[in-house]
């Protein structure tokens, strides 16, 4: 074992330690001054614009759109991602950037009780200001338009693209979009002025001033409330549950058409005790006309060790709703259920019938139950 | 040395419950490391890259009881041996509380939560393993007078044997928790029968009331009460663990949903994913007859193949205990023949002489390098090989998504570049997972068209549901966006499974963690840490370890099915192991060590030349134990290397710092090979990597 002794370089061990942990130490500080880059570096100058709602503040720059309040250092970006700090003031990157568009029927969204049968345009770009942990657009909520593969479709664009594609409504879906409010806004507007109608599909974590000048130009919300439980709205999507149910009374108030989801997750959401006193409040605060949805869940993202949602579950949770006063209660993510379809709350005649994205059958005239005539809630023409 | 002398039953000159000791250590060690490596792969999601996080941390922490050894001066065989004993029970509690509480219900841990959750219920266990390793090593030194290396041929023993009876019976014979708890209560019974009843009839009662306990375990059912708590809210009924996983039957709010290692197979109302499934290969062509389904729930999914007049349907699954429920749920009357196989597909696939019209495999994404076979070149000609004409293949990779990021990109591309290879038309189909359809013959994703053609009643895959002019677009797009740079995901070449992995790590936001957790492993750790001369001993441990995944790998491609010789693998390694450390080789000694490790370097660069000559022999026999004994030769080298290092180092902290540097490596080089290597640079290379891992342990070792 003596050539062990002798087995040394020239090399000595205590300056290699530290050469390795100071070059270590320089790339990681080179590394993070490129991540901290400039606004323009990987979203283009138009895909930049300054944001609508933010305030100064002693400790940074506040962002003023969602609930979450952030206070934004210089050339740092808000929870969502999306928001970025420079020169003092907020900018939002995700403009005329989406990284995902397609049609899809208005009843995938689901909205059942407007304009039923339409395409939608439905465009969204990355990031969200929520961390739901079943997020089934994880990859494009989790990072941020930087990181994706956009396409370049400024507002002009879409609202043509739309057009082109015989879709009388564009939809702001699939990500959250609250955190490109700028874009879809100024898309609204001038999808407004072509006649074509505005919805989003939403979790409505917004602050009322946003939401009202988006009440403006958009005609339908699909808002997703996914528990009644403030501690269970914490733990699963990161948010508190108020700001969600003022978002709603807003969109009523300003006559935005609205329609509810409730994902049922098993072990979380599932309690019937909680979604009853969901229900109660619905119609205690005037939403018994707001069509609810309630949505069968598969595992995915973050919850992958659950079970689906026991069909017999969600018919408990649609009868509860119905108890409460509920009028229009549907069933999702279930083929061939009879909850698809739109029954007269007078008279119970069926008046549209619907097998999955289709419209089987309309006996509705002027937005009347052509047996009773009663009025049936929605935007039908 | 006051507690070694301080008990009068342990005053002796030579005391061959030193030996027995550490052969339990060993053997208890191993048999927890294998029953707990399995289930913290099920929980924490089941690849390479998770169980290379868990031998590395199980590594990293014996290495820390090890250094711990060397540095405390208790040596009373008592206490170390009711320590170790003690040490398996808190691990278990640590992981039933770690799995209840680190994550919320049903989710699935993200890699940062798998290091801390490995982290936390390997310590016990590891940390008392290692310290009482050294501890046993200096008591063997002093009182019996023997070599470190001897030591560690014991415990190495104990290992090898423990090891390949707990792969005998935790295939399907006894299930994980029940072997976990009977292990405990042998290591318990060990210790107190030795070392604090000596009276014969107070032996004989606590061997009676430990037969006992042991009866009431397996009477009991832990696995069933444990399963029902690490499943919080779902009711278990039933659970099983097979030679691959466990299978567990839950019921939730009046559905029965089955469970493979922790993730959904089969559940009730599954309307939507059964008919994808079966009817986007089934509506390409309505003269199918003969149909082989790979993996699946077998019951529900006959029950749309069902809809067709069909000849036969052959059923190819590798695990018994699927194959059982197959058997006892398929009850519906048919005018096809069924025919039930419990083989491993890949094989089955070579060895079936059988024409089908369509072949619809069902085996889950490819998340990791058993997995990744199925997705491969390789399989898909195999596949072909057995298909009439024009029939239809369909294999769901992933996923349904509605943006595929780069990762998702490269995955799919891999995929999808191989089944171009082998099939002239390929067509992507996004529903709720992503299918890819495959025939040399016309394909259609127009699925209303084609359900109204074909006078199929479907409730999903249908004219409401779908609608074509969208399905094509989105297929259209999918094409548009696969990159045909991306290499071909092939056996040799498994990087589907490395994509995959950075598509689950890409969950994670925080990756600068992961990436930094990495590089302070592989080589800050052993630089800062080891002293020069277990600098060698770290980096030829992780060229081992390393080689013992190319070994595996390697038997994968000729033989066909690694899982089934991974004990002869293990266990000749370990005796090499073992040989090394005990025999003294005076001619292996006199050459420096730098030489010994270059030529090992060569060694595997000369593997790494005759490679495909290896792989290529026809002779199954003849290349398992060429393949098998090529582990031998580096084995010994380190075994030896081992004994070299400690023969003149009794003290417990010099030995100590050898065999964490041993641990140590070992968990650096199968982290490295099989999670990232393997897929990343294909067998060959990584081949070529070990030697470049040898000749930078001989650089960095070589720093003064």
């Amino acid at each position: 074992m003596n050539d062990m002794k002798n087995l040394a370089y020239n090399i000595e061990r205590g300056p290699f330690i530290r050469s390795f942990l100071a070059a270590s130490a320089g790339m990681f500080c080179f590394s993070r001054g490129l991540a901290a880059d400039n606004l323009y570096d990987k979203v283009g100058k138009r895909n930049t614009k300054e944001a609508l709602f933010w305030d100064s503040s002693a400790r940074g720059v506040q962002c003023t759109l969602c609930p979450n309040h952030c206070v934004i250092s210089e050339r740092k970006a808000g929870l969502c991602g999306v928001r970025k700090v420079s020169n003092s003031r907020l900018y939002t990157i995700s403009y005329g950037n989406p990284c995902t568009a397609n049609i899809d029927p208005i009843e995938k969204k689901p909205l059942y009780h407007f304009m039923p049968g339409s395409r939608t345009f439905s465009i969204a770009t990355a990031g969200c200001n929520l961390a739901c942990l079943n997020c089934q657009n994880w990859t494009i909520s989790k990072v941020t338009p930087d990181e994706t593969n956009n396409y370049d479709l400024m507002p002009e664009t879409v609202v043509n693209r739309a057009v082109s594609g015989r879709c009388s409504v564009i939809a702001y879906t699939y990500t959250e979009p609250v955190t490109f409010f700028e874009y879809a806004y100024d898309t609204a507007v001038i999808a407004k002025e072509k006649g074509l109608k505005n919805i989003i599909k939403s979790s409505g974590y917004i602050n009322p001033e946003p939401l009202r000048q988006w009440c403006e130009v958009m005609d339908a919300a699909n808002i997703d409330l996914k528990a009644f439980n403030n501690e269970t709205y914490l733990k699963l999507s990161g948010v508190r549950l108020q700001p969600v149910l003022d978002t709603l009374k807003i969109l009523k108030e300003n006559g935005v058409w609205l329609e509810i989801t409730n994902l049922v997750i098993p072990s979380w959401t599932d309690n019937l005790d909680e979604i009853r006193d969901m229900c109660k409040w619905l119609t205690d605060n005037g939403f018994s006309d707001a069509p609810l949805h309630f949505s069968r869940f598969h595992p995915m993202y973050k919850l992958n060790q659950l079970p689906p949602t026991p069909v017999e579950t969600l018919f408990e949770a649609a009868s509860i709703a119905t108890e409460e006063g509920i009028k229009f209660v549907y069933i999702g993510n279930v083929p061939g259920n009879d909850k698809e379809d739109t029954k007269c709350p007078k008279c119970g005649a069926v008046v549209i019938e619907r097998q999955g994205y289709s419209i089987l059958l309309k006996n509705i005239a002027d937005g009347k139950c052509i047996s009773c005539g009663e009025i049936i809630p929605g935007v039908f023409n | 040395m006051k507690g070694w002398f301080s008990k009068k039953k342990d005053r002796v000159n030579t005391d061959p419950r030193i030996g027995l000791s550490l052969f339990i250590i060993g053997a208890v060690s191993c048999s927890i490391q294998l029953l707990f490596m399995k289930e913290a792969m099920n929980i924490a999601g089941g690849n390479e890259l998770i169980a290379g996080v868990f031998m590395g941390t199980w590594l990293i922490m014996s290495a820390l009881g090890a250094w711990l050894g060397g540095d405390t001066k208790t040596t009373n065989l008592r206490s170390i041996n009711l320590l170790f004993s003690f040490s398996p029970v808190v691990s278990l509690l640590f992981l039933l509380v770690a799995s209840t509480s680190f994550v919320h219900p049903g989710e699935t841990m993200s890699f940062f939560k798998s290091l801390i959750f490995t982290l936390v219920i390997t310590a016990p266990i590891c940390i008392a393993s290692g310290y009482a390793f050294i501890k046993l090593v200096e008591l063997s030194v002093l009182v019996n007078r023997s070599v470190p290396g001897k030591s560690f041929a014991m415990e190495t023993l104990g290992g090898i044997l423990a090891g390949i009876l707990i792969s005998i019976v935790s295939s399907g014979l006894v299930n994980t928790y029940l072997l976990i708890l009977l292990t405990i209560l042998l290591s318990f019974s060990f210790t107190i029968l030795t070392f604090f009843i000596y009276d014969k009839r107070k032996k004989t009662h606590f061997r009676i009331f430990m037969a006992l306990l042991g009866a009431t375990l397996i009477i009991i059912n832990p696995d069933l009460l444990i399963r029902n708590i690490l499943m919080g809210g779902v009711d278990i009924v039933s659970t099983k663990d097979t030679p691959y996983g466990n299978i567990s039957e839950g019921r939730y709010g009046g559905e029965t949903n089955l469970f493979y290692d922790y993730r959904l197979v089969a559940y009730s109302n599954d309307i939507m994913e059964r008919e994808e499934d079966i009817h986007f290969a089934m509506l390409q062509d309505r003269t199918i007859k003969d149909v082989l389904l790979i993996s699946g729930p077998l019951s529900s999914r006959l029950k749309e193949l069902s809809k067709y007049y069909l000849t036969s349907v052959t059923f190819m699954e590798r695990d018994p205990g699927l194959i059982k429920i197959a058997e006892e749920e398929e009850e519906y009357s048919r005018s096809y023949d069924l025919n039930i196989k419990n083989i491993d597909a890949f094989n089955g696939i070579k060895l079936d002489s059988s024409k089908y019209d369509a072949i619809i495999s069902l085996v889950p994404p490819p998340s990791s390098l058993s997995l990744s076979r199925f997705y491969s070149l390789e399989f898909f000609k195999n596949a072909k090989a057995r298909m009439t004409g024009d029939a239809v293949f369909l294999c769901a990779p992933g996923p349904g998504e509605d943006y595929f990021g780069d990762e998702a990109t490269k995955l799919y591309s891999s995929i999808y570049n191989a089944l171009k290879k082998v099939f002239l038309n390929v067509s992507p189909v996004l529903g709720n997972k992503l299918y890819f359809i495959a025939s040399d013959g016309p394909l259609s994703v127009s699925f209303s068209m084609l359900s109204i053609e074909s006078g199929i009643e479907n409730q999903y895959v249908n004219s409401y549901y779908f609608i074509d002019e969208l399905t094509e677009e989105k297929s259209g797009q999918i094409v548009k966006n696969i990159d045909k740079k991306v290499r071909i995901n092939r056996i040799s070449n498994p990087i589907a499974s490395y994509y995959y992995q950075q598509y689950s790590l890409s969950k994670d936001t925080n990756r600068i963690t992961i990436a930094l957790t990495i590089i302070v492993l592989v080589f800050a750790l052993p630089v800062i840490a080891f002293r020069r001369k277990n600098i060698y001993m770290y980096f030829s441990s992780a060229a081992l370890s390393g080689f013992e995944i190319i070994i595996l790998f390697m038997l994968q491609i000729t033989v066909g099915n690694m899982y089934q010789i991974t004990g002869a693998v293990v266990a000749t390694i370990m005796a090499g192991l073992a040989l090394g450390a005990i025999i003294g080789i005076k001619s292996i000694s006199k050459i420096d060590i730098r030489k010994r490790m270059s030529g090992i370097a060569l060694y595997y660069a000369l593997i790494a030349l005759l490679f495909p000559f290896i792989v290529s022999i026809a002779d199954k026999k003849i290349s398992t134990i060429l393949i098998v004994s090529l582990s031998f030769l580096p084995s010994i080298f380190t075994g030896h290397l081992f004994r070299e290092l400690t023969i003149n180092n009794g003290k417990g902290k010099a030995t100590s710092n050898t065999y964490s540097a041993d641990l140590a490596g070992s968990a650096i080089g199968f982290i490295l090979i099989s999670a990232v290597a393997v897929p990343l640079l294909g067998l060959q290379l990584t081949i070529i990597l070990l030697s470049l891992m040898l000749f930078m342990g001989i650089f960095v070792g070589s720093i003064k």
